[in-house]
């Protein structure tokens, strides 16, 4: 298998110009404050937008065919296409080949020059005051897993977009093939997960619980396997219905005795699969349709139950809250969840806005699980026991809360006073975990 | 592809009182659900990986110089375009048969 690699982001509708990129890219590359040596250029197309002048590492460089002299070349282990200053000719053909003014003469210095990525480090991303640009490391997972098997069927009848699928692949293949699991009634085993018709959705051994029991019945069969002196991992993908409402008594027995399991709660904030049922992780304020939108109701009234904390509460092995957009995040928490499955419960909470139910476009799903923890609506944090609290993507600037709600169809009726209401709670359940990650990082400290 | 899984048993070696158990994986495609198909611009694709690591089927291949769409699998949802950092993605209608 080949490789992938990292890049470098633009966002164009968060650019304003203010051009700290080429200053520090001068700083950087030439140790000068002289624009006209940087290697990135912000350009004004008009109308107050900008667009970026940058190699773009191509992956079937133009500019590495047109060299007639072999001093631009590929790298294969970076991806950063690198320039040889003693193999160059100066005819400057690759800067006639590059579509986006990523490779130009300077007259400074005499010769062309282009971006480097400083090393994997580049130092324009760190300034930018805006957040419009953004170094994609994603490379790294697809470097790690790529490669790796998939252990479910292709043909999964998940809806288009479905965060719940997206989120299934990626734990099984990361969990593996030594693997029993279990997924009781809902959207995960209705894709098809565990098989129609005499057929099976899955490569390993999956089971379809009742939604009262499927951590009571995981912890049967690991002790069975512990019997039999197998390291078999015991993996729950339900839903927030089958881990907050139906499942939980059997999910807080299983962590009041530390049973040895990764359950891990798709939360779409509702019974998605049977018709948008309400649950008691819907958000405040949702249209579902046990919830309507009327003269007597505007959706949902209560607020969702807090579950990962009702879990760290419960001293699980270890506890973490993710999110879809952040899977480089929930790949380090699947690794240290893994291995706490081995000794106790390991339980993940994954946020997962569901573009059937929430009435979104199905493109706009990874956008509205990034705007959730980037409005502060959802917190990435990880708890162990002796280390408590922390928080994995702390957002000390959030976007405001109207940003998140107005991508989703099922917050469209929602009134100011609603909307202060969401603000102020997303606001309080930020402070609550504050408090326990500061007090854990003062005994730590202490 | 580095194989995960491992054979699937002899299912008749299961004792006639249990429950059966499948181990044959459903055939089913997803591809034909499709309104809208993602084309990808091999020369603005610069292999970063985005468009796998978001892709809900799991649908995106790796080629030498470009990631592609198997097409057999994908549903069109539409993610990887709305992702893709340097929008080496376009969807496109589906049409005819």
């Amino acid at each position: 298998m080949g490789k992938s690699f990292n890049t470098i982001q633009f966002h164009a509708d968060r650019c304003d110009g203010c051009g700290d990129c080429m200053t520090a890219c001068a700083q950087a590359k030439a140790g000068t404050d002289d624009l006209a040596q940087s290697r990135i250029r912000i350009v004004p197309a008009g109308g107050g937008v900008y667009e970026l002048a940058l190699c773009r590492q191509c992956g079937d460089p133009k500019c590495v065919m047109n060299c007639p002299s072999g001093a631009l070349t590929k790298n294969a282990a970076t991806g950063v296409i690198d320039w040889d200053w003693g193999k160059c000719v100066n005819c400057l053909l690759c800067t006639v080949g590059c579509a986006y003014a990523g490779i130009v003469f300077e007259a400074e210095v005499g010769h062309v020059t282009k971006c480097d990525t400083c090393d994997g480090d580049p130092a324009c991303v760190k300034v930018c005051p805006h957040g419009a640009l953004e170094y994609k490391t994603v490379a790294g997972i697809f470097n790690e897993y790529g490669d790796k098997e998939d252990l479910f069927a292709p043909g999964l009848s998940a809806c288009q977009g479905c965060n719940s699928e997206l989120l299934i692949r990626h734990t099984l293949r990361k969990v593996g093939p030594e693997t029993v699991v279990a997924a009781p009634p809902g959207c995960i085993p209705g894709m098809g997960t565990v098989g129609y018709n005499g057929k099976t959705g899955c490569k390993v051994p999956i089971f379809h619980p009742l939604l009262t029991n499927t951590a009571s019945m995981l912890a049967g069969l690991k002790k069975q396997y512990n019997r039999m002196g197998r390291d078999v991992t015991m993996l729950a993908l339900a839903g927030d219905g089958g881990t907050a409402d139906v499942g939980f008594q059997s999910l807080s027995g299983a962590a009041e005795r530390n049973d040895q399991m990764l359950f891990v709660c798709v939360d779409n904030e509702g019974y998605m699969n049977t018709g948008m049922q309400a649950s008691g992780a819907t958000s405040f304020g949702s249209w579902t349709s046990t919830t309507p939108v009327g003269s007597a109701m505007k959706g949902k009234s209560t607020e969702a139950k807090n579950l990962p904390v009702v879990m760290m509460m419960h001293n699980c092995s270890y506890v973490a809250t993710a999110s879809t957009a952040f899977l480089e995040d929930y790949y380090a928490k699947l690794e240290k969840a893994i291995e706490a499955s081995k000794h106790g419960m390991a339980y993940l909470h994954v946020y997962a806005p569901c573009p059937t139910g929430w009435r979104f476009s199905s493109a706009m799903t990874t956008q509205v699980c990034r705007m959730q923890v980037l409005s502060n609506f959802v917190t990435l944090w990880e708890f162990e026991p002796g280390r408590g609290l922390r928080f994995t993507h702390p957002v000390d600037r959030p976007r405001t809360i109207e940003e998140y709600l107005k991508l989703i169809g099922k917050y469209k009726h929602l009134e100011p006073e609603q909307v202060a209401h969401i603000r102020k709670s997303v606001h309080d359940k930020v402070a609550f975990l504050k408090r326990f990650a500061a007090a854990d990082a003062a005994a730590a400290a202490g | 592809m580095q194989r995960q899984s491992h054979k699937p048993f002899d299912t008749s070696t299961i004792p006639d009182d249990l429950a059966p158990i499948a181990t044959v994986l459903s055939p089913m495609l997803p591809g034909d659900w499709r309104a809208m198909r993602p084309v990808v611009d091999r020369e603005k694709c610069v292999k970063c990986a985005v468009c796998w690591l978001y892709c809900p089927v799991q649908c995106i291949v790796e080629k030498p110089r470009w990631f592609d769409i198997n097409l057999a699998v994908c549903k069109g949802c539409g993610v990887c375009a709305q992702e893709c950092p340097h929008r080496a993605i376009a969807m496109v209608e589906e049409v005819g048969g």
